[in-house]
């Protein structure tokens, strides 16, 4: 469903739907939406634009531990690790974009990377997921600075 | 979209230049940006192992020394080298084996002389130098470093890989003729000398070939074998990390005038058993870490600019040429492959 533009943050050049939550512990750039009893995780478009084109996306984990590794990405020169927000079971992963890692970077809030069941609806609410558009302003501008750095 | 109106960049200089997304993995910097000339008809060489050979299996990817190397409009590059280039030190701009090259290399040697900052290298194809003269007008233009790409340690893997072998242009006699003009118009040590390791040369042949330039007056700057999807040597094997580890050894030992390859001892498969110095000395230059950093042209600062960051292997893997000093744990490893740990 297209979100209306007031529903879309916009922080520098990168978009975030304001349908979802951003964990930032780890500086993970993982998104995460309800859909049903379910989660979906995702790439954020800031990680999607500063990793590169990805050429490689594996998941690790089938159990998540909130701030653990589940998935590794890898471009042409750049390579990390990705974190859980929550604590649970993997129960899909997205086949397509295993196969296809680069929709990610085409269409970060639509290639969603695995569907959880959480352990408890208390994984959805704690202060490192963030939902609010100034607390996630304030991050990404963080992030923005950090990257400008290196 | 033909040279010398677009270029040809790799995949780190085009994210350094934000022409592509991107960043680097443990936070190396890009130091000197790779062009590459660009035809529709291609390079007219058909090199075994590289990307660029006109014998590559049509449709198996755009890949040449690992990753892709995008197209864009020489402004483009120029505009952006001055707005994004902060770090940047160094341009090279490397030729195929084109009718066009050389002329369309002098057009933008100037270029990058009149319009950036940046001080400028030419990889040039030796097949195209007839004689003196056209080195010395690529030094005149601005160039003042020059690299040729012998990549084969010895004549007969040149001849398989590069020459008769694969009804290829190049001859290694030549090849060093040129090594040899070049020296004479950019001055010692201003000329390098690409080398793959792992195309089947022994490490002996190698350092052969590397103490060759070197007395030559040209430095060895080292690349690891990385195998091109539908190129020949595509089910080619890299070489073993411990091979390159003790080639980079030897290779630094040599330039820092601390061993000759006479001074070496090598075991009966050209593996090197002695590096020509003493256990103390060789613990320095381990604890250095310049000796397994990426081998390229010089920088304002004397050290290297050209760091090809991630350009011999995938950015998770073991790194064989570092783009910045190694660490700490990162010696520690290096040690292992040595077997001095």
């Amino acid at each position: 469903m297209e979100l209306k533009a007031e529903q879309v943050l916009k922080v520098g050049e990168y978009e975030f739907p304001l349908d979802r939550l951003y964990y930032r512990g780890r500086n993970a750039h993982i998104w995460v939406k309800r859909e049903g009893d379910t989660l979906l995780l995702g790439i954020d478009a800031f990680l999607a634009e500063s990793a590169g084109y990805l050429n490689y996306l594996s998941v690790t984990a089938e159990r998540l531990e909130r701030g653990e590794a589940f998935a590794n990405i890898e471009s042409a020169k750049f390579v990390s690790k990705l974190y859980s927000p929550v604590a649970g079971r993997v129960v899909e992963v997205n086949r397509e974009v295993m196969e296809n890692p680069r929709l990610v970077n085409q269409s970060p809030y639509e290639a969603w990377i695995v569907r959880v069941k959480p352990s408890s609806e208390a994984e959805l609410s704690h202060e490192e997921l963030l939902s609010e558009s100034e607390e996630i302003k304030a991050w990404i501008e963080q992030e923005i600075a950090r990257l400008e750095e290196e | 979209m033909e040279s010398p109106e677009y270029v040809q960049t790799s995949t780190a200089a085009a994210i350094t230049l934000k022409l592509f997304p991107g960043r680097f993995y443990r936070g190396a910097r890009l130091k000197a940006l790779n062009l590459l000339l660009t035809y529709s008809e291609g390079c007219r060489a058909s090199c075994a192992y590289c990307g660029l050979s006109r014998k590559r299996v049509p449709l198996s990817g755009r890949t040449f020394i690992r990753v892709d190397w995008p197209t864009f409009a020489t402004d483009e590059v120029i505009a952006r080298a001055n707005t994004y280039g902060k770090h940047l030190e160094r341009v090279c701009i490397s030729m195929v084996t084109h009718p066009r090259a050389y002329q369309d290399t002098l057009t933008l040697v100037r270029r990058f002389r009149e319009e950036t900052p940046l001080a400028i290298s030419t990889l040039i194809s030796p097949t195209l130098m007839k004689n003196k003269e056209m080195l010395a007008e690529l030094k005149r233009a601005g160039a003042e470093m020059c690299g040729i790409a012998v990549d084969c340690a010895t004549p007969e893997l040149f001849d398989a890989l590069r020459g008769r072998g694969m009804q290829g242009p190049h001859r290694w006699e030549h090849y060093w003729r040129v090594i040899d003009w070049a020296v004479e118009s950019f001055g010692r040590y201003n000329v390098s000398v690409h080398l793959i390791v792992g195309l089947g040369e022994s490490e002996r042949e190698m350092l052969a070939a590397v103490q060759r330039a070197y007395d030559a007056g040209a430095e060895a700057h080292l690349f690891a074998f990385y195998p091109e999807p539908g190129s020949v040597m595509q089910e080619h094997e890299r070489p073993g990390i411990e091979q390159y580890r003790r080639v980079q050894l030897a290779r630094y030992l040599i330039h820092r005038n601390l061993a000759r390859y006479e001074d070496m001892r090598f075991s009966t498969r050209g593996e090197v058993v002695d590096f020509g110095v003493s256990r103390q000395v060789l613990e320095e230059v381990i604890e250095e870490g310049k000796a397994f950093m990426t081998s390229g042209c010089r920088g304002r600062d004397g050290e290297v600019a050209c760091n090809r960051p991630y350009g011999n292997e995938r950015p998770g893997e073991v790194l064989r040429n570092f783009p910045f000093l190694p660490s700490e744990e990162d010696k520690r490893l290096i040690r292992r492959h040595l077997g001095l740990a």
